[in-house]
């Protein structure tokens, strides 16, 4: 019976040919259209994605006190003066974050509190130096470039860009000069804090941290050694009851809970903030971003179900004859909807259909365009938190969930828009649908 | 077509179990805003197996009775009943399938759909009645045939006269093998010849198929092939008799229009 039923709704769709094609032609632009903007934010999501880099940084979380500011909430959104006791880092504080649940490892990092600069025979650079216990080195989460990761006497770890950022004293332009500092000698020169004396240490490195994370210009030493030298360059000897951490590394056990830790220490009074914020921020941006471009491409299809609603309209007005026709030949009311709705519904599974093949076509026009364009000229979409040299050639990216997606949603169109007029011929009566001009 | 025409067959007509029944039928249309009583306390009974012409003219109502006795409207008040069964107890569904399976209905302006082609049309109740797409041809086939329309299958209405199309309506009316034919003004869109061989195809099935044939018209030369005359005015029953010896039709020159 739905067959049959079927076959003379296919039939009805193939009289009027042109007019099936117009409107299916609707809804495979706004189809296309929905397929295409959202693909668009799965592409740039990707590449952004890719572009945080190494998984390790996204379970990483850097805890800062305070300093008389209290965070309120995730993100950073309302800044409170707080007129209670401000947390500190200390070593008690520090030690309880183990026993924050999900917390892989906690390491504290001592900053060094005044200047240094690194020399290598004409050239000079810098680095942020931070001390930490060599013990926890391989909680860092890092993969070397060069050498080990190794803190023992004299041998420290530097940051991918450190060894790039030297420069000549002597030239009157700064030109970023590379150094090798494996093998390049180099001496590491420290300022007391009233600039009145300074000293010079002789420090080799035995290892460059790959680049793309939070230490790239960061120079590792030993916690002790950092310490040492704080005492020189503040002149005051370590106090372990005042003693505070500059910052802790704290490293969730996982993606899923980096985000639990991150809450954990902020009730705590720290401002945390890490990779997996950015993350967090990054998703909620595409969230948004793919509703809006996913709403454009909505409108296109609001359009095209206004034109199915107007042929079905139109259908139906030419057909009220044959309508009562049908009722007067033992059609029942339900028969008549089917296959009125049945007609709709293959405009948009027709519409949806090649919505689809075209969507994928554009696809792959656009990703090989991509991929053989010059380099250097996609300023354009500098706005966007990506990194376009992660595209890898795939701004597009229509995963099957998205191409089913739209085929429900085009034909749900096709249904939806032809409900009234199908419910309207349903419901015509026998004799008027028959005396109908 | 071989058709003969038997004016004695009322003997046939000795079956006089009901087949249609209308007690006190009222109905009412609202034209302009004003409340138009169309038929007034209409009753009547027809056996099994009859050919009754219900004539009147334009507006006294004898469509909308045809409509109501076919269960393509519902009456406002009264009863009608076809083969034991109340038309006003049925639902929309129940109404649609009693359409499909006990009345054939054969209109003035025969009602074909267009795209469809003669053998498509008179498949169409199939469709409806469920049937499988070569039981319909099967059964189209052998309809048309027995029409003599064998050589006309995949002709579509544009393509065939006005005789023809209405042959292709009444092979339609027939699909299910009803045992009630309705006709509204079946000959009012053909010319008389034309006419005449429909309403002898119309006897024809009345005699040798046992059919009831209900027709509607304003042509007394139509009404002449029945074996009762119902006459109709302002809604109302205004005579009802046999013509059982009925003069042989004389040839028309008026063409009739619609109702």
């Amino acid at each position: 019976m739905m067959s049959e039923l079927a076959s003379l709704a296919i039939h009805n769709l193939m009289r009027a040919r042109a007019r099936l094609f117009m409107t299916a032609g609707g809804v495979l632009v706004g189809t296309t259209a929905v397929i295409l903007l959202i693909a668009l934010t799965i592409g740039l999501q990707n590449a952004a994605e890719r572009g945080i880099g190494q998984s390790s940084s996204l379970t990483e979380i850097q805890v800062y006190p305070n300093y008389g500011m209290f965070y309120m909430g995730g993100g950073g959104g309302a800044v409170v003066e707080s007129d209670s006791e401000v947390p500190v880092l200390d070593i008690a504080t520090v030690r309880s974050f183990w026993n924050i649940p999900g917390v892989a490892a906690v390491i504290p990092i001592v900053e060094l509190q005044g200047w240094a600069e690194f020399i290598s025979d004409d050239y000079r650079g810098g680095g942020q130096i931070i001390g930490v216990d060599p013990r926890l080195l391989p909680y860092l989460g890092v993969t070397m470039q060069q050498g080990e990761l190794l803190l023992e006497g004299d041998t420290i770890v530097v940051g991918g860009y450190v060894g790039q950022n030297f420069y000549d004293p002597e030239s009157e332009t700064y030109e970023p000069i590379s150094l090798d500092l494996m093998t390049a000698p180099l001496e590491m020169m420290i300022y007391n804090s009233d600039g009145s004396d300074t000293r010079e240490y002789d420090i080799q490195v035995g290892g460059v941290i790959v680049p793309g994370n939070s230490y790239d210009y960061s120079v590792l030493m030993p916690m002790d050694r950092v310490l040492d030298l704080n005492e020189y360059i503040t002149g005051q000897p370590l106090d372990p009851d005042t003693f505070t951490f500059s910052r802790v590394i704290v490293r969730a056990s996982s993606r899923e809970t980096t985000q639990s830790v991150s809450d954990a220490l902020r009730e705590m009074g720290h401002s945390a903030g890490g990779m997996g914020d950015y993350l967090t921020e990054l998703n909620k941006f595409f969230g948004t971003l793919r509703l809006m471009l996913g709403g454009v491409g909505g409108v296109a299809l609001l359009v095209a179900a206004f034109g199915v609603a107007n042929t079905m309209t139109m259908a139906i007005l030419e057909r009220t004859r044959e309508i009562g026709l049908m009722k007067a030949i033992g059609a029942t009311d339900r028969d008549v909807l089917f296959v009125f709705l049945l007609e709709a519904a293959m405009v948009g599974i027709l519409g949806g259909v090649a919505g689809i093949t075209v969507a994928y076509g554009l696809q792959n026009l656009i990703n090989t365009a991509l991929a053989n364009a010059p380099q250097g000229q996609q300023s354009g979409m500098m706005f966007l938190p990506v990194d376009v040299s992660q595209l890898g050639g795939e701004l597009v990216v229509i995963p099957p969930e998205l191409a089913l997606f739209a085929l429900a949603l085009a034909t749900s169109v096709g249904v939806l828009a032809g409900l009234y007029p199908s419910l309207r011929a349903a419901r015509m009566t026998t004799v008027t649908a028959l005396k109908t001009e | 077509m071989a058709i003969v025409s038997n004016s004695t067959s009322l003997a046939r007509a000795a079956d006089e179990r009901p087949i249609i029944q209308a007690q006190g039928v009222y109905k009412h249309y609202v034209t302009g805003g004003k409340p138009l009583t169309v038929l007034r306390n209409v009753s009547l009974t027809i056996p099994r197996g009859q050919f009754v012409a219900i004539m009147g003219p334009s507006g006294s109502g004898k469509s909308t009775l045809l409509y109501l006795l076919g269960g393509l409207e519902r009456a406002d008040s009264g009863i009608i009943s076809v083969a034991d069964q109340s038309l006003d107890a049925m639902t929309g569904d129940d109404l649609a399938q009693y359409r499909g399976k006990s009345i054939g209905f054969v209109f003035q302006s025969f009602y074909l759909v267009p795209t469809l082609n003669a053998l498509e049309n008179v498949a169409l109740p199939g469709v409806f009645a469920g049937l499988s797409r070569d039981e319909r041809d099967q059964r189209a086939v052998k309809l048309l045939g027995a029409l003599k329309m064998s050589d006309r299958l995949d002709h579509r209405p544009s393509q065939l006269s006005g005789g023809q199309q209405q042959r292709v309506a009444i092979a339609r009316a027939l699909f299910n093998n009803p045992p009630i034919i309705m006709c509204d003004e079946p000959t009012g869109a053909l010319d008389s010849k034309t006419g005449k061989r429909v309403m002898e195809l119309l006897k024809h099935l009345h005699t040798r198929q046992g059919k009831t044939i209900v027709v509607v018209t304003h042509d007394m030369n139509v009404a002449q092939y029945a074996e009762r005359l119902i006459a109709i005015r302002d809604g109302e029953i205004e005579d009802d008799r046999f013509i059982n010896g009925a003069s042989p039709v004389h040839e028309s020159e008026e063409i009739n229009d619609a109702d």
